[in-house]
């Protein structure tokens, strides 16, 4: 499913989970740096200003013990000593107060005037609030000695430098953690960059498979794509070994039907051989016969050679036939073809007394390919239409030019094809024919012939009607 | 970088920028309260009731050490028990005479010498590290003065506590007695209000030797002092009641001091707090403990 939140590309997806995962992940711990070191500036401020406090408690309790053993004290004493405590405190003192633990001034009021602001919403305690027209850091310490407390002395302290500091550590924060956000970024940019583009080089092999030649292998790694492109190398070299495989198994097979085709067609030969043998027998026995004349003798001598020649000659078309030709290719023309194979199944067709006839297109253009192929669809189609006729039977053999493509039909007025093996006819191996009449690798070995030309065969039957097949391939016009 | 990649680097950053102003204000707001919260609540209910100390400490040392004690007396008794100190010992002997204080710790001299004249009262005496009632008061010099006997202090100057203590009054002739040594042997002697600052006087070099009572010696004896000379014992400074105090208020205090054991890990921990003299538990006392005093004080005064 196509989720719209997530980008389509595994690059895109890295980029927007890694980079969102890290950013979260330096987001919380820039808070929590941020967070401690803020909390230790303030634990830092709170600290000395507490020091402070409790220094100045000190002139307090004094003055309250030389109160309690009714001892002079200087009318400005606690003046005196709270502004020595500002004189003397790093951080500037706003006011300072002397309560009771209800909140009750115990110093005159008269000392309030020393103060620079008035808090408002004042609390007892320790606190950091924006007061006015600034930052107040308010510190409180108890007046006493051991568990005595006579009241607490509540100091307000300039914070605006606590303010700053904290604004420092923020800024720095947020450059630091921009950086390193920016530079996770850009390398995950590169990571999946560098991933992703040998994925791509993988799957541009995969698509482009057929272009690429066994020795152009994709680099190999150590990591999962560097294993991936190496199995595929593999594969690859598996497949084009398979294919090379089965190509020989496939000349093999052809060769193996052209032969059973051969041993077909030594049948009729057969016959052709024999008649000039029986006449070179006939004249070498009247040649051995004492009373024969000079002139006979020279034409039984010339008989002998005639039958020779004709022996000669049917041997000759076999082995021309028969003969593996190898995968160079030439301008062909699918007429020779037919008339090549004609000759050789002639035996055949006058023993079945077959009217077979040809249709041949004398502008017929040539095709572009191994010659031995053509010979081999008109050979099988052929011997397939006079083994499909009768005694007397009919054959037409056609060839014909239309719209750049080579029309070749064979039809038979014979048995014709069943429905049920209509499907069948094309797979290897089958046949209808007795045993030891055919390989049915014909029609199968035909139309991996036609299909390897780039044309079709087409099919047209009825049983116990005949059958057509036309084949359909392109023209080599140029 | 493809395009689409260029695409979500820049919504991450727009991300963390608008994180980074959306933040911002709370981030600097440096907020921070820490409420005040009462230590310890002070049963203002219960009646108050003063407990005098002499000076024989500083008003600071008196209240280090005194105040965990009125603590324990608040918590034991029905009565707040609040501090009241005095200038001098007879200040406080007469706060306990016109009913100021209910109780106070007075010095052995000053309870003797007031007796009479404001009807005190011994209730308690403390007890000493050995459990005994008695102390001793000691001669210190500096741990690097040459001085080790009294017949060293020839020529010498020494310090006294307040002539209305004990060891002020009677050590000058203690001195004469066993050593012969008469104030006027001395090349210089004085007194001061405290005990302590016997001890700083002659820690600071002020003085070549000083007579203190037998805590503070002990209590000083860290920081660079010495004892070289012991007096004999004498029984432990009292804790004394007048006609003004009623029967509840001496009887809380007495079952309040009388009920602390020492064996106890707790109570060690609480007396730790408490004045020195007064950390080692209490036991009733009466006028006649304090008899050898009076015959002293005759003494000197012949």
């Amino acid at each position: 499913m196509k989720s719209i939140f997530l980008p389509s590309t595994l690059k895109s997806r890295l980029i927007l989970v890694f980079g969102s995962l890290m950013v979260v992940v330096m987001s919380l711990s820039s808070i929590t740096v941020f967070e401690k070191m803020k909390s230790l500036i303030l634990e830092k401020y709170i600290e000395s200003a507490q020091r402070v406090t409790h220094m100045g408690t000190i002139s307090i309790v004094d003055g309250m013990l030389a109160a309690e053993t009714e001892r002079a004290l200087p009318t400005d004493y606690y003046e005196r000593s709270l502004r020595t405590l500002m004189k003397q405190s790093n951080q500037e003192i706003l006011y300072a107060y002397f309560l009771d633990e209800n909140g009750q001034s115990l110093l005159p009021a008269a000392l309030n005037h020393i103060n620079k602001i008035n808090p408002n919403d004042f609390k007892l305690g320790t606190s950091v609030s924006y007061q006015q027209k600034g930052w107040v850091l308010q510190t409180m310490s108890g007046v006493g000695i051991s568990t005595k407390v006579w009241g607490y002395l509540v100091l307000g302290f300039d914070a605006a430098q606590i303010h700053q500091e904290v604004k420092q550590v923020l800024f720095l924060i947020y450059v630091a953690s921009g950086v390193v956000i920016l530079v996770i970024l850009f390398a995950t940019n590169i990571i999946a960059e560098t991933m992703t583009r040998r994925l791509n080089q993988l799957s541009v092999a995969v698509d482009q498979f057929n272009l690429y030649p066994v020795d152009e292998a994709l680099p190999e790694g150590d990591d999962e794509i560097g294993r991936l492109a190496s199995n595929f190398n593999r594969l690859r070299n598996r497949l084009f070994q398979s294919r090379l495989n089965l190509k020989q198994s496939e000349r093999n097979l052809f060769h193996a039907e052209k032969l059973a085709s051969i041993g077909r067609l030594a049948a009729g030969v057969a016959h052709e051989i024999n008649n000039p043998l029986t006449g070179i027998r006939h004249s070498i026995n009247n040649i051995l016969e004492d009373d024969i004349s000079t002139k006979d003798h020279d034409q039984y001598l010339n008989l002998i050679d005639e039958a020779l020649k004709n022996i000669e000659n049917v041997i000759s078309k076999l082995l021309g036939f028969s003969r593996r030709k190898g995968d160079s290719q030439s301008d062909s023309s699918m007429n020779d073809a037919i008339i090549t194979v004609v000759k050789l199944l002639d035996f055949s067709i006058q023993s079945k007394n077959i009217d077979f006839k040809m249709d041949l297109d004398i502008e017929l253009p040539e095709i572009h390919c191994n010659p031995h192929v053509l010979d081999e669809i008109a050979m099988n189609l052929i011997m397939n239409a006079i083994d499909a006729s009768d005694v007397g039977g009919k054959i037409l053999c056609m060839t014909h030019f239309e719209k750049n493509n080579i029309l070749f039909c064979v039809e038979d007025w014979g048995h014709g094809i069943s429905h049920q093996d209509i499907h069948k006819i094309f797979e290897p191996f089958f046949t209808t024919k007795e045993v030891g009449k055919g390989t049915g690798l014909g029609l199968y070995v035909t139309q991996e012939i036609v299909n390897g030309l780039g044309g079709k065969i087409d099919l047209s039957t009825k049983a116990s009607a005949g059958t057509k097949f036309t084949i359909k391939l392109p023209a080599n016009i140029s | 970088m493809t395009r689409n990649g260029q695409i979500y680097i820049l919504l991450i950053l727009v991300i963390v920028i608008g994180l980074m102003f959306g933040t911002y204000d709370r981030a600097v707001d440096i907020t921070f309260e820490s409420p005040f919260v009462l230590a310890k609540s002070i049963d203002s209910k219960k009646p108050v009731k003063y407990f005098g100390v002499v000076s024989r400490y500083t008003p600071r040392e008196i209240y280090e050490g005194y105040q965990p004690i009125m603590d324990f007396l608040t918590e034991k008794t029905p009565y707040r028990f609040v501090l009241k100190l005095s200038d001098t010992y007879t200040g406080t002997a007469k706060q306990l005479g016109d009913g100021t204080v209910a109780v106070a710790s007075l010095g052995s001299f000053v309870y003797v010498k007031y007796k009479e004249q404001y009807d005190l009262e011994v209730i308690l005496k403390p007890l000493n590290q050995q459990g005994k009632g008695f102390y001793h008061s000691m001669f210190i010099s500096l741990e690097s003065s040459s001085i080790s006997s009294l017949s060293d202090l020839n020529n010498r100057s020494l310090v006294f506590p307040s002539q209305e203590s004990l060891t002020g009054q009677w050590m000058p002739s203690y001195l004469f007695s066993e050593a012969r040594v008469s104030l006027s042997n001395l090349s210089k002697y004085d007194y001061v209000s405290h005990h302590t600052t016997v001890a700083d006087k002659v820690l600071s070099g002020e003085y070549d030797a000083g007579v203190v009572k037998e805590a503070v010696a002990e209590l000083y004896k860290e920081y660079g002092l010495k004892v070289f000379h012991i007096a004999p014992k004498r029984t432990t400074i009292p804790l004394v009641v007048s006609k003004h105090t009623d029967q509840k208020t001496r009887q809380s205090i007495m079952d309040a001091l009388l009920s602390l054991d020492i064996q106890q890990k707790e109570t060690w921990d609480l007396l730790e707090l408490w004045d020195k003299e007064l950390s080692y538990g209490f036991e009733k006392a009466n006028d006649n403990d304090y008899e050898l005093i009076r015959d002293i004080i005759n003494q000197v005064d012949r």
